[in-house]
């Protein structure tokens, strides 16, 4: 029996349901966008009582699938006004997995406002069901999650998986992510984007705390199938030189996409001024392995952030005195924080992360905010110091802070800036879309708002992984952006990390592998060119939903200082036209 | 007249370039002279040497670090262009980090994959070439004072 678990957090109440008929083939983020799209009214308030916080783990998630233990979380957003859909990895995906819960749904809102409280869940082996019980959370209120997470787990053992939210939820930011503790149970492993963790906190739901103990985990309808998938596609990640053992990702990291991204001129720096940055290589994934090796003595690999990853792509950054400073620093956090921010220092990059880790901040978001910030003259260019600083001041809520905490359009617009890089509000990742066409049709459409894991067409306009694409050309890219969206909404879905694609987009028995894995799970008879057509009822759902609540191909535009102004070095603007972009929900 | 001469190919660096005062700075030096066998030697100090600390009593001591190798030739038409190698490829150029340029003389109309066999790297390994920023394919004609970035198979995200 697969359930959803239904939390009442107007009542403290908990109910649990049979999953539908319609609802047995989904999982991850097709679970978690169905819900909201059939549950959540569109024009609600996102931090109202009517929006609903579903997490929900992915198809294979729970099973022996390599990489596989994401975490979707769903609901409206905060930052968007749109359906949103973040993920993570962590233990804790498959602990709900093994509890047989296919969908857990935060819904209500307390009357005492502020007033927060935790959910506990265990498997009730005489019921043979999951069992939850509700207690008061208010003394975790104000804390930094570093110190939170051990008291927790001394409460309630090393067996618990935890998720949470920070100061940044409580403060209600649109910046506030939902954390989920990484194998070393650290509060690192982020639902970063989109403002999660302030619909968390709206629900009065500080912390979920699961212990999977006794769950007869998850069933497989077709084991054979199934073990040969799994087969497949473990094979693909182990020879395929990006995802291999001691490979690009497991050696270097994600930030290893820094040297290249600079190379390719499509580094974002100094607030989207220029497509690369003179201190490129001393923040580059290699600088870090390079650094960790000096400090310590000797090489240290990276290591995995969920159970039964190959990739094994987190980082840990050390200080000079070898111990830990921070973990992880993504190409993403590193870029953003970094080259963004015109700021070249390791170890004041690694402060800032471990700070978003602590307040629960979205370190995308954070790093556009700060060059934002930096644009309009609050702090200079280049100075971590006062970055820092500033990153302190929305972990405290001061009136600057809480401005900063809203988000890079929220700030922008306080300090009246035009070059403000956001899409349907949520600021860009680390690809600057005029130089590389692709992912600026990816971050104009997708449902999500500015989000490259959404349809990741840097895999052929940068890598050469999964083809060849000329970055600087927008033709023919609305369609690939369209085919990398479906197919990642199905990735999402099944419950592997989204790197997974790049073994299988060159390895067609990887690709097949999945499907397969899939099959054997639910008993389906999917074939690989399902995927695509399944990827897209997802997005059409979200995009139906984004349309209800006043999103629709209007805002499918990067904003106008990316045609306006050239970027160097290729001095390109976004030549991306209008009937390009909406052909690629027009068309799906 | 063709003067035959004993010339090194490679470039070489100070040693410690990549550490210098400011952060990153290119290593630059072309040799050309004869009777070059060892891999490491001390050079005279060369006008064009970025690194001064570590020049001592007129001499400089420098290490060949792309290559260490010789070769007869006839120096003709030469052009420089400088290089970056990134990730697992920086192993092949002795001290020099990831990222931190370096120039090397090649023959007028050299392509790249003149270049990777100059710099011995593993052609199974170099899979992506950026020339001034644009991706190029490995028989790409290179032009003095091109800007050359060779990386292995990467990603991430």
């Amino acid at each position: 029996m697969m359930w959803i678990l239904r939390l009442n957090m107007s009542d403290r109440t908990y109910r649990l349901e049979e999953v539908p008929q319609a609802y047995k083939n989904l999982g991850g983020r097709g679970m978690t966008s169905t819900l909201v799209h059939d549950e959540v009214p569109p024009l609600c308030h996102a931090l109202g009582p009517n929006n609903k916080l579903v997490f929900a783990p992915g198809i294979v998630t729970g099973t022996a699938a390599p990489t596989s233990a994401r975490i979707s979380v769903g609901a409206k957003s905060p930052l968007t006004g749109g359906i949103k859909e973040s993920n993570a990895g962590s233990p804790w995906a498959q602990y709900l997995a093994w509890m047989q819960i296919k969908a857990l749904v935060v819904e209500g809102q307390p009357k005492q406002k502020g007033k927060y409280w935790m959910a506990y869940l265990t498997w009730d082996a005489g019921a043979g069901r999951p069992k939850v019980e509700f207690f008061p959370a208010d003394r975790y209120k104000g804390t930094d999650l570093y110190e939170v997470y051990p008291n927790l787990f001394k409460r309630f053992g090393k067996t618990a998986a935890i998720s949470g939210f920070g100061v940044a939820g409580e403060y209600g930011y649109a910046n506030s992510g939902i954390v989920f503790n990484d194998l070393a149970r650290r509060p690192s492993r982020y639902s970063g984007r989109g403002g999660l963790g302030a619909v968390m906190a709206s629900k009065g739901l500080k912390f979920i705390v699961l212990d999977s103990k006794g769950a007869p985990n998850l069933s497989v309808v077709d084991k054979a199938l199934f073990e040969q998938g799994a087969k497949k596609l473990a094979e693909a990640l182990r020879t395929h030189d990006v995802t291999k053992p001691k490979g690009g990702l497991n050696t270097y990291g994600t930030a290893v996409l820094i040297n290249i991204m600079n190379e390719a001129g499509g580094l974002p720096t100094r607030n989207f001024s220029s497509g690369r940055f003179e201190g490129a290589a001393k923040i580059a994934g290699e600088a870090i392995f390079e650094g960790n090796k000096k400090r310590l003595g000797k090489e240290l690999y990276n290591h995995a952030c969920s159970p039964g990853c190959i990739i094994q792509c987190s980082n840990t950054w050390n200080k000079r005195n070898g111990t830990e400073h921070t973990s992880c620093v993504e190409y993403e956090s590193d870029w953003a924080l970094g080259a963004n921010c015109g700021i070249d220092n390791l170890d004041d990059i690694a402060e800032m992360v471990r700070l978003c880790n602590a307040y629960g901040l979205d370190t995308i978001e954070t790093g556009t905010t700060l060059a934002v910030a930096m644009e309009a003259g609050v702090i200079p260019f280049g100075d971590s110091k006062k970055a820092i600083r500033l990153v302190k001041e929305m972990g405290k809520g001061t009136p600057l802070g809480r401005i900063l905490g809203g988000g890079t359009e929220f700030t922008g617009k306080a300090y009246g800036l035009s070059r403000i890089p956001t899409t349907k509000g949520q600021s860009m990742p680390a690809y600057e879309p005029r130089a590389v066409k692709g992912i600026g049709i990816t971050y104009a459409t997708t449902t999500m708002g500015a989000d490259h894991t959404a349809g990741y067409t840097i895999a052929p306009e940068i890598m050469s992984v999964g083809g060849k694409a000329d970055p600087l050309s927008p033709e023919g890219k609305a369609a690939l952006s369209r085919a990398f969206q479906a197919t990642t909404a199905f990735i999402d879905s099944s419950g592997h990390c989204l790197f997974i694609a790049f073994a299988i987009l060159d390895i067609p028995s990887g690709y097949e592998g999945m499907v397969q894995e899939c099959n054997g799970v639910l008993g389906t008879h999917w074939e690989p060119d399902d995927v695509v057509k399944i990827g897209s009822e997802i997005l059409r759902k979200e995009r139906a939903f984004n349309e209800a609540a006043g999103l629709g191909k209007e805002r499918d535009r990067v904003p106008e200082f990316m045609k306006l102004e050239p970027l160097p070095p290729h001095n390109q603007v976004f030549d991306v036209p209008d009937s390009a972009l909406d052909s690629v929900y027009g068309e799906l | 007249m063709c003067l035959i001469v004993r010339w090194i190919l490679s470039t070489v660096s100070c040693r410690g370039a990549s550490a210098g005062q400011g952060g990153f700075r290119p290593a630059r030096f072309s040799f050309n002279f004869e009777g070059i066998h060892a891999c490491e030697q001390t050079f005279p100090r060369q006008p064009k040497c970025d690194n001064h600390g570590e020049c001592r009593n007129g001499t400089c001591p420098v290490q060949i670090v792309c290559g260490f190798r010789t070769s007869h030739g006839v120096r003709e038409a030469v052009m420089q262009v400088r290089v970056k190698l990134y990730a697992s490829l920086s192993r092949y150029c002795g001290k020099v980090a990831a990222g931190v340029p370096f120039e090397i003389d090649l023959p007028e109309s050299a392509m790249i994959v003149d270049l990777v066999n100059r710099l011995k790297l593993p052609k199974e390994e170099v899979k992506l070439f950026f020339v001034k920023g644009r991706a190029r394919p490995i028989d790409w004609s290179l032009e003095p004072g091109d800007e050359v970035g060779i990386f292995p198979l990467i990603g991430g995200g």
